[in-house]
């Protein structure tokens, strides 16, 4: 299955981007696009009925998001705790019910990233990396089909980071489908199906990292890397 | 809570001042006609259908019209704002929403709560000038209170409320990026409020003028 969007990145500009189901598709942009793409996707910008990612995807009223947004920075609202955090879409979406089965998957996901802390705590209490771990699992909780995740090694420690690789490596394993946007050449290696090169909102090279042509392909976007960065 | 009843110190001292200080302005101004028992009317003029919305509206804009523009507009910066979008929230029903209902809800249980302190206030002034009991005090005071004063008083709070609370809100919401930009948008969140409160009052005290 595929999923089409097209995107304007200004009124002349046209993006016409296909992401596949059940793969991870990486936006490596030179600049920042890759962050303003994934914010159009997920309606966090002001985009039309029509550009959205999918109409299968949209969500009308009130419903739980399809696509789960991981923030670049640890996104979460300061005036809540980490648990109001975490459970904030789940208490909003779901009823008292299945608040159970909630706090059984919140405390796995704690273990996995053996997040040892208080979860009374405030935000600003935390470090970046604590807080980008507990929006990722607030994102990761809700019953999404697709995550977007916005440079997802961004401000974690190393600990963390490693961590976060292998949930990613986890998900992809499992055929989720991811988009993620970042240059991070780690992310790239690990979990890349698809990378698209994007410089000034236009797909230079569309490169499969799940084939033959991997270590090939990998060269070329570490020149291309490369090239940008000097 | 912090709208409501975190006020409730700040409205009880200036409600008492000015209650007292209307009453000893009538006194002196009254006393010379040998109309003293006028203050009444004065208190219901001036207190109830004027001064005690405008004071706790100006009351309520110092507190929590600046707070709610700092906290919209810190959490706009924060990304705060793109994240409940993000989540399916919106924003104007999970912030707007409540913030209005609880300006609205705390601006008229406030004026209610300043007419009967400056009431109180004016007794305990006039007490200095003439050794009035506090029940004739009362008993006169609601001979010349009409329905349609406290009628207008507590519309005038209403829309008041509206007014402080939709003005900060958007005020909050029209921060961009910057931090610097938050009590920018405080400063206007406050002299918008002002305006526009003051127009409305002189709007509702003519309406209720053209209609009574």
């Amino acid at each position: 299955m595929l999923y089409h969007n097209t995107f304007f990145s200004d009124e002349q500009q046209k993006l016409e981007l296909e992401f596949q189901s059940e793969k991870t598709t990486v936006l490596c942009s030179r600049y920042d696009e890759a962050s303003g793409i994934l914010r159009h996707l997920c309606g966090v910008e002001d985009i039309k009925d029509n550009e959205k990612i999918d109409e299968q995807l949209i969500t009308h009223g009130t419903e739980m998001p399809k696509v789960g947004y991981l923030f670049r920075i640890g996104a979460l609202l300061s005036n809540l705790s980490l648990q109001e955090n975490i459970s904030l879409p789940y208490k909003y979406y779901y009823p008292e019910e299945q608040w159970q089965l909630f706090q059984e998957k919140t405390q796995h996901w704690l273990e996995l990233f053996r997040l040892n802390i208080d979860l009374n705590l405030r935000p600003a209490l935390v470090s970046p990396s604590v807080q980008k771990v507990v929006s990722y699992i607030r994102t990761i909780l809700m019953d999404i089909k697709i995550l977007c995740a916005d440079d997802p090694l961004f401000e974690l420690s190393y600990w963390y980071k490693k961590k976060m690789v292998d949930c990613l490596t986890e998900l992809k394993e499992s055929n989720f489908t991811m988009i993620i946007g970042t240059n991070d050449l780690f992310v790239i290696e690990q979990v890349a199906d698809v990378v698209l090169l994007i410089d000034n909102y236009e797909i230079t090279q569309v490169l499969r990292c799940d084939d033959g042509h991997r270590e090939h392909n990998l060269d070329i976007i570490k020149e291309c890397l490369t090239k940008w960065w000097l | 809570m912090f709208t409501g009843v975190e006020a409730l110190s700040l409205v009880t001292f200036i409600a008492l001042a000015i209650g007292g200080l209307i009453i000893l302005q009538g006194y002196n101004l009254l006393s010379t006609f040998v109309q003293g028992s006028w203050v009444h009317m004065i208190l219901v003029t001036v207190v109830i259908r004027e001064l005690s919305s405008i004071f706790t509206a100006l009351i309520v804009i110092a507190r929590s019209g600046t707070a709610i523009s700092t906290e919209l507009g810190n959490m706009v910066v924060n990304k705060e704002i793109d994240l409940l979008k993000s989540l399916n929230i919106s924003p104007l029903t999970y912030l707007v929403a409540s913030r209005v209902t609880g300006v609205m809800v705390a601006m008229f249980i406030l004026t209610i709560y300043f007419n009967i302190a400056a009431v109180l206030g004016g007794y305990l002034f006039s007490s200095i000038f003439s050794r009035i009991n506090f029940s004739s005090f009362i008993n006169g005071f609601v001979s010349t209170l009409k329905v349609a004063d406290l009628g207008v008083s507590a519309i005038k709070s209403i829309v008041f409320g509206l007014i402080i609370s939709l003005i900060s809100c958007y005020q909050g919401f029209q921060v961009k990026d910057a931090p610097t930009e938050v009590p920018q948008r405080t400063i206007k969140a406050v002299v918008h409020s002002i305006v526009y409160i003051i127009l409305a009052d002189v709007l509702i005290t003519w309406l209720f003028y053209y209609f009574s």
